[in-house]
């Protein structure tokens, strides 16, 4: 219970005919635990944190920085990369959000229903070994029809 | 024996489903299609659930409310989201709420410009529910259905923690 499978695919997990709302949490710590983002520049790679299945209705995505990290570093967050290298997001949850400081940074969707089963990767941005930084973000998400 | 796992069977009441003692969000929603075609044969959503593609209600424009859930007594509903995938055709508006207050929760949405509205919180049945609340979607107009898709969902949250 709490654990993090660190780089492994993330399945969908979820009770199918509930009527709640289901989330994806990406816990980052420099040096602590959460997921492992291996930082890069100008894009690092990315992970996968989690998988929504198709037909279901994104509500929200909230990034809530605790600690900021050194000035310049950003993450993107978004569903079924390409093969271009960096991989371009199908579904974009968030590009080049700002977690230099700490802040509640409420992305800004242009969805809400998903056509496809999306999986979602996150990759951390930046030149150089932050010496501190912590960070949350929560994908909240709707499945069932009613 | 009823309906096949992820049918939705949009002329009969919806209940209340959910936890009562779970800290969660609960929430109802309403994928409406006008397009019978558009989904149809297509696969599921990944196991376990019921989200899938073919999960929708058709709404006659000027027809009658249908019931789209239930929200328990004592609930506290939360600002909802709405997605507007197809403008509708013929044109007309969403009223979401209950029969006595058919727009409680949306009031005459305009179904004409694509794109996804996050925190609205306009309406009269937001915030604390005294009583069980059955909500009901009714689009206006007249007309034959033709186009139009559109999402809805109302988060709520019954807990007192």
């Amino acid at each position: 219970m709490g654990s993090t499978l660190l780089n492994a695919p993330k399945p969908w997990r979820g009770f199918p005919s509930m009527n709640v709302v289901h989330g994806i949490r990406l816990m980052h710590r420099v040096g602590g635990p959460g997921i492992a983002l291996p930082r890069g520049s100008p894009k690092g790679k990315a992970i996968p944190i989690g998988t929504i299945p198709a037909g279901a209705f994104v509500r929200s995505v909230i990034t809530y920085v605790k600690t900021g990290y050194t000035a310049g570093f950003t993450i993107d967050i978004g569903g079924n990369p390409n093969a271009a290298s960096p991989p371009v997001f199908a579904y974009d949850f968030g590009t080049g959000i700002d977690i230099s400081a700490a802040a509640t940074l409420p992305q800004t969707l242009t969805f809400g229903f998903v056509p496809d089963d999306v999986e979602i990767y996150a990759r951390l941005n930046g030149a150089g070994a932050p010496a501190a930084g912590e960070f949350d973000t929560v994908i909240q998400f709707y499945i069932n029809k009613t | 024996m009823g309906a096949p796992t992820g049918t939705v069977t949009p002329l009969r009441t919806k209940p209340w489903r959910g936890f009562p003692s779970v800290n969660a969000v609960h929430g109802i929603r309403a994928h409406i299609n006008q397009d019978p075609a558009k989904y149809a044969g297509a696969a599921g959503g990944l196991g376990p659930s019921v989200a899938g593609l073919g999960g929708w209600i058709a709404l006659a424009p000027g027809g009658s409310a249908v019931h789209i859930g239930t929200i328990p007594q004592g609930a506290i509903v939360l600002p909802l989201s709405h997605h507007l995938l197809v403008a509708f055709s013929p044109a007309g508006t969403l009223n979401v709420g209950t029969l006595t207050t058919p727009g409680g929760f949306l009031s005459g949405l305009a179904l004409t410009t694509p794109a996804f509205t996050a925190s609205v919180s306009s309406g009269a049945l937001m915030g604390y529910q005294a009583t069980q609340i059955e909500v009901y979607a009714q689009l206006t107009g007249s007309g034959a259905a033709a186009a139009g898709e559109i999402d809805v969902l109302i988060p709520f949250y019954i807990q007192k923690d």
